[in-house]
C-alpha cells in the first residue's frame, strides 16, 4: 500500500506567471515520455520481476514517480496562478480552460488526453528493464526541451532536479538489466 | 524459485569485476553509452563517493559519479523564505540522501557500508520529520501530535501562498 508525505520531494516557489511553460509543462503530466506513464509502467512491471531486487527497485522508482506528479501538478498550477480567461486563450489553454476551468488534467503539451498505452510491458524482464531505460532516457531528452523554454530560475531548478533524476534511474535500471543479464549466462 | 535467486554468487560475481577497474574511474552516468563496469568504485568497498546530502539533494543525485549537468545550468533551489521551509529543506535533503541510497541498496543489497550511510541519513530524517511535526503539523498522518486534526491544515505543499 501506499502512504502519502504532506511535503514535495523538492521545494517548488514559481511566483512569475507564465502559461506557455504551463502548457509546455503538461507533456510531462499526462504526455507520452511524462511522469504519469513512467509511474504505472514500473508499478505495473513490477508484478512479474523475477526476485526481489527487481521488485524493489521497480516499486521504489515507481513511487517516486508519483511524487514527480505531484512536483509537476504543482509547477503547472503555479505557472496558471491567477490567469484570466483571455491570458488563457492567449497562451493556445482556451481548450483547455472550456474543459477544466484552472483544474489540472492529464493531458500532453498539445491537449492530448493521457491514455495508458503510453506504458509498455512484456512480461519479459530484459526487454522490460530496457523498455524502462528507454523511459528515462525519453524523460531526459523531455527536461531538456523544457529547459530550453525557459530561463526562469524558479522552473529551471525543479526541472534541473527532475532531470538529474532520470539520469540516476536510467543508471539503476540498466545496472539492474546487466545483473540479470550477467545470471542468465551462467 | 528462478535463476536470479542467488544473491551471494552475483554478489561476488561483481566484487570481482569490479576490483579489475581502476581505482575512481570517470564514469558517465550512462546518458550516452556508458559501461557500467566502469563504476566509481574502489578497491575497499562497492560504494561510491558520496555527495553531502545537501549537495545531493540541490543536484538531484547523491552519486558524484552519475551526475552530469545540463548546458552548464546550475543546479538551484529556492531560498527558504521562513523557518519552517527551512526545516523542511533539511528534513528533505536527507530524505532524499537516504532514497538514493534505498535504489541503490535495491540492485547491491549486501553492500554493508550502504547500508550504514542509509541508517545514518534516515535517523537524521526521522530527527527532523518528528520536530517539524511537532511545530507545525504532520507530515504522515501517522504524525498528528496535536489535539485537534491538524492534517487537514493549509497550506499543502503545491500551495505557495
Amino acid at each position: 500500500m501506499f502512504a502519502y508525505q504532506k511535503r514535495l520531494q523538492f521545494p517548488i516557489d514559481i511566483k512569475k506567471k507564465d502559461l506557455k511553460m504551463a502548457k509546455m509543462l503538461l507533456s510531462q503530466y499526462g504526455g507520452p515520455y511524462g511522469e504519469l506513464a513512467a509511474s504505472l509502467q514500473y508499478l505495473n512491471q513490477r508484478f512479474s520481476m523475477p526476485d526481489g531486487r527487481g521488485k524493489a527497485l521497480l516499486t521504489d522508482i515507481g513511487t517516486e514517480e508519483l511524487g514527480h506528479i505531484e512536483m509537476i501538478c504543482t509547477m503547472v498550477q503555479q505557472l496558471m496562478k491567477g490567469a484570466t480567461f483571455k491570458e488563457l486563450k492567449d497562451a493556445c489553454l482556451g481548450g483547455h480552460y472550456a474543459q477544466f476551468d484552472h483544474a489540472l488534467y492529464p493531458t500532453d503539451a498539445s491537449g492530448v488526453p493521457f491514455t495508458i498505452t503510453y506504458t509498455q510491458t512484456t512480461g519479459d524482464v530484459i526487454a522490460d528493464l530496457e523498455s524502462d531505460m528507454a523511459a528515462e532516457q525519453r524523460a531526459r531528452a523531455t527536461y531538456e526541451h523544457l529547459m530550453d523554454m525557459t530561463d526562469d530560475p524558479a522552473v529551471l531548478g525543479p526541472l534541473s532536479f527532475l532531470r538529474q533524476r532520470e539520469i540516476v534511474h536510467y543508471a539503476r535500471f540498466k545496472e539492474l538489466r546487466d545483473i540479470y543479464q550477467k545470471e542468465m549466462k551462467k | 524459485m528462478n535463476q536470479y535467486y542467488n544473491y551471494e554468487e552475483c554478489e561476488n560475481g561483481f566484487m570481482n569485476s569490479y576490483k579489475k577497474e581502476e581505482m575512481n574511474s570517470d564514469w558517465n552516468p550512462g546518458v550516452f553509452g556508458c559501461d557500467t563496469n566502469k563504476s566509481v568504485m574502489n578497491d575497499l568497498e562497492r560504494l561510491p563517493r558520496l555527495y553531502s546530502p545537501y549537495e545531493a539533494y540541490q543536484r538531484g543525485n547523491l552519486f558524484p559519479g552519475l551526475y552530469q549537468g545540463y548546458q552548464g545550468i546550475n543546479p538551484s533551489m529556492p531560498e527558504p523564505k521562513n523557518q519552517r521551509m527551512e526545516l523542511l529543506s533539511y528534513l528533505g535533503a536527507y530524505a532524499f540522501a537516504a532514497h538514493e541510497l534505498n535504489l541503490y541498496l535495491d540492485n547491491y543489497p549486501n553492500d554493508r557500508e550502504a547500508v550504514k550511510k542509509f541508517k545514518e541519513y534516515k535517523k537524521e530524517a526521522n530527527k527532523a520529520k518528528e520536530e517539524y511535526e511537532k511545530l507545525y503539523g504532520p507530515i504522515t498522518v501517522t504524525g498528528v501530535t496535536q489535539d485537534t486534526w491538524t492534517w487537514v491544515n493549509e497550506p499543502w505543499p503545491w500551495e505557495n501562498k
